[in-house]
């Protein structure tokens, strides 16, 4: 059985990936014989089958089939998966920003949602600030009251930027705080995509079957996103 | 000219007593505290008289005091210092009830006497010059705000709630509050918070977040806590982002360090070598007395901040957003 895995090529780390990968422009070059491919484009629609299973990030999920998997792109994230290993206490208070040019942003707040609850607790309330859309840069501010005592401020600014993320957490004895561009191994940046890079292993490994209940999660997230729900 | 000072409750008082000392030609006249051992002591060093009566220290000829008693003394030392005709300047929070700040401006202004509070993160440099670039439409409008006055537990007074009306978020909401106030000039006019108690084993808050909107759609977030530790490089943070619709800028009040490892249990110290804010706060305070001026940050900004750090309280008690 064939791997297909969707993703914008600059993202992967090459030299942490272990995996045999070819990368194809498109659906159209997927050959036999060969076990994982990398192809970067979206329209993934056209590639889904009995046999083949296919792995998109959980932005693009709208559909589910038994050969679909799907993959949380913010837990691929070296630094990320190193943060969850070292919160001691999930208490404390939260501060995650994301900056840059950032498609299919509710889905992606939405997924951010799924990936801290699975560390933080479910959420209490979540409420939701934004400024125009029709003015950039366009800020979305999410605040969240996990329920395993966790206040949070998941902020999104939307513009022609850099892509960056923030971090800091705030707990008991435990402060922690990551920004990837001042953690970038590179000081002439354009020459890397580290630290916001992952490999093809991180995602076979982490991506969970496309089925209902991974759709019911997104859509409930997203759901409360637009609806702005207040206290 | 003369200033007095009443009550060293308050660190800050310190560094405003140094900045008094730095400028020359300030004399200080005497110190009011009626705490003994600690008003003896800062009398000696301070080269000046103690005075455990506070009616008799206002009797004394001065010009200005300088307020830094436990919070919910400021209403007390200011009604009756502006009774004593004293221009006064008030450590922040100008007060822990609404209309305690309000009796207090207006003391102030029936006596003709000047009310400054205390925000000296106005005169730190990055932060004016982040003020400057705004003013010069540098960022062009501004979308959004994200703050964070973030520091060590103060202990003491501070968590007594009959003494300082609240915790971390009191003491930090206030500083930012008022920077964002002074920034955009516009009020604002919703408040959503969560308050808890996180990081110490105290029956006062040390932990919470704000999301705020101004009246004119502007969208802001802040971090206040004393969830700094003492092994932490750092005191704390006074930091702000600025999204503009030209350009984002972010200040950090306490960047200019250097870092400093040693060996122990605090290996990485970060030591500050930026301006003295609290100087840059003395200074004005001194020029608005000696001048006549209506002071740069007036009770009613203290009034203000004070406001948004109350609505906190209330949204987090009955989860619900405050409008002011």
């Amino acid at each position: 059985m064939r791997k297909i895995v969707y993703k914008k090529l600059e993202k992967i780390d090459f030299a942490t990936t272990t995996a045999k990968v070819t990368i194809v422009k498109s659906a159209d070059q997927l050959t036999e014989g060969i076990e994982t491919f990398l192809v970067d484009e979206v329209n993934f629609d056209s590639v889904i089958n009995d046999t083949d299973k296919v792995y998109i990030p959980s932005t693009l999920l709208n559909v589910v089939n038994e050969n679909l998997y799907v993959y949380y792109e913010l837990e691929q994230y070296p630094f990320f998966k190193k943060i969850k290993e070292v919160i001691v206490n999930p208490k404390g208070v939260l501060r995650f920003r994301r900056t840059g040019i950032i498609t299919e942003n509710q889905r992606l707040i939405a997924s951010d949602l799924v990936v801290f609850s699975a560390i933080l607790g479910e959420p209490l309330t979540i409420q939701v600030k934004r400024t125009t859309p029709a003015v950039t840069p366009y800020h979305t501010i999410v605040t969240v009251n996990f329920g395993n005592g966790t206040m949070a401020h998941l902020e999104y600014t939307f513009s022609n930027d850099d892509e960056k993320i923030e971090l800091e957490w705030s707990g008991i004895k435990q402060i922690i705080e990551f920004n990837s561009a001042e953690m970038n191994p590179f000081s002439l940046k354009n020459y890397t995509s580290l630290p916001l890079a992952y490999s093809v292993d991180s995602i076979l490994a982490t991506a969970r079957k496309a089925d209902q209940n991974v759709l019911n999660r997104l859509e409930e997230f997203t759901s409360l996103l637009s609806g702005g729900v207040t206290k | 000219m003369k200033i007095g000072m009443m009550s060293f409750a308050h660190m800050h008082a310190y560094s405003y007593a140094d900045s008094l000392m730095k400028l020359g030609n300030i004399e200080l006249v005497g110190v009011f505290d009626d705490d003994l051992e600690r008003g003896k002591k800062v009398a000696e060093k301070y080269l000046t008289k103690h005075f455990s009566d506070q009616e008799n220290f206002l009797r004394t000829e001065m010009d200005a005091v300088i307020i830094c008693s436990e919070n919910t003394r400021h209403k007390e030392m200011v009604l009756n210092a502006a009774e004593a005709k004293k221009h006064i300047l008030c450590e922040k929070p100008i007060a822990t009830t609404i209309e305690d700040a309000e009796e207090m401006i207006e003391a102030c202004k029936v006596n003709g006497v000047i009310l400054q509070i205390a925000f000296p993160v106005r005169f730190s440099s990055p932060i004016a010059q982040l003020k400057n670039l705004i003013d010069n439409g540098e960022l062009g409008d501004i979308v959004a705000f994200r703050t964070t006055n973030r520091g060590q537990n103060p202990g003491g007074w501070f968590i007594d709630k009959n003494l300082s009306g609240g915790g971390a978020v009191l003491d930090h909401t206030v500083h930012m509050v008022d920077i964002m106030r002074w920034y955009l000039g516009k009020e604002i006019t919703h408040v959503d918070a969560m308050v808890a108690s996180y990081f110490h084993d105290i029956d006062i808050d040390d932990a919470g977040i704000l999301t705020l909107e101004f009246e004119n759609g502007v969208i802001a977030t802040h971090d206040a806590s004393w969830s700094r530790f003492a092994e932490y490089p750092t005191w704390g943070d006074v930091t702000i982002e600025v999204i503009g619709t030209k350009q984002t800028i972010k200040v950090d009040a306490y960047k200019e360090h250097i870092r400093m490892f040693t060996s122990g249990a605090k290996s990485l110290s970060n030591v500050f070598y930026g301006n003295d804010m609290d100087f840059g706060l003395i200074q004005d305070f001194v020029e608005c007395v000696q001048k006549g001026k209506e002071p740069s940050i007036t009770g009613f900004d203290g009034l203000k901040a004070l406001e948004v750090a109350l609505a906190a309280y209330e949204s987090s008690e009955k989860n619900k957003s405050i409008n002011l």
